[in-house]
């Protein structure tokens, strides 16, 4: 979870998501930054 | 904990006589709703430490121990443990690295096709002693307080702040559900703190939310652990446990 949310404030690709169970909430992050 | 008791409610819970965590350190409020709410207050949370490397269970409570709700309390039987400074000095109250100074049964014996990282990488910090990588407290009791992963510890303005140590702050405030907090790369400060939050459903968002919660962790840790920014968001990226 803090990897992918750290690579969205750092601005860097987010990387392999394919084990995460609602890789929806992803954009959630995107909405608030 | 986001969605309130009532959902738990609705299941007899009456069987269960152990709970579990796994995968990431379980902050202290978690811990007691999952204790008061899902075990009824009697089932005693076998919160576990270890890594795929270390093949099991290193520090742990049995289920006789007693817990401190968000420690994994001490190394199983025949595992020594310990958290050093970068000397190698073992600490008592404060963060370090989190160190294994023993064999076990389960040990790994090497990285595939790459040994010489196996022994740079595990066994290269300190004589004869595992580097795990995480970092954790030992209290004056000897009860391990794991914090994190040492890449997700924040240097701001000079100061080594856990992530673990901020979230579980956060999420003492009655309105927040759940909490993430990442570094931000800052030109002075070297990191600032950047907060996400999951509200409960009872808190709807309200603009002096975020000074109130700044505020919060402030009182909670200090000043220089007060997040730079606090983000609500819905719903977090949850991992499909895989173990």
């Amino acid at each position: 979870m803090r990897r992918v949310i750290k690579a969205k404030v750092k601005g860097e690709p987010v990387g392999d998501i394919s084990t995460l169970a609602n890789p929806e909430a992803v954009d959630e992050i995107d909405k608030v930054l | 904990m986001k969605f309130g008791e009532k959902w738990p409610e609705k299941y007899d819970l009456s069987s269960l006589r152990l709970l579990g965590s796994v995968g990431e350190p379980i902050n202290p409020e978690a811990w007691i709703w999952y204790h008061k709410i899902i075990g009824r207050g009697s089932c005693p949370i076998m919160d576990t430490w270890w890594q795929t490397e270390t093949g099991m269970h290193l520090i742990t409570p049995l289920p006789i121990s007693k817990l401190k709700p968000g420690s994994a309390v001490k190394p199983f039987p025949t595992v020594r443990a310990d958290v050093v400074d970068d000397n190698g000095k073992s600490l008592v109250g404060d963060g370090g690295h989190l160190v294994i100074n023993s064999t076990w049964p389960s040990m790994f014996r090497t990285l595939y096709k790459d040994p010489n990282r196996y022994v740079e990488a595990y066994w290269s910090s300190f004589e004869n002693t595992y580097l795990s990588g995480d970092v954790a407290r030992k209290d004056e009791d000897g009860y391990f307080w794991i914090q994190g992963r040492e890449d997700d510890v924040l240097n701001v303005a000079g100061h080594r702040i856990s992530t673990a140590e901020v979230e579980s702050a956060l999420v003492s405030h009655p309105s927040v559900a759940e909490a993430a907090v990442v570094g931000k790369p800052d030109e002075i400060k070297g990191e600032e703190i950047c907060a996400f939050i999951v509200l409960k459903e009872s808190y709807g968002f309200d603009e002096s939310l975020e000074n109130i919660l700044k505020q919060h962790v402030r009182t909670e840790i200090g000043p220089i652990a007060t997040p730079a920014c606090i983000n609500i968001v819905l719903i977090f990226q949850k991992l499909v446990p895989a173990r």
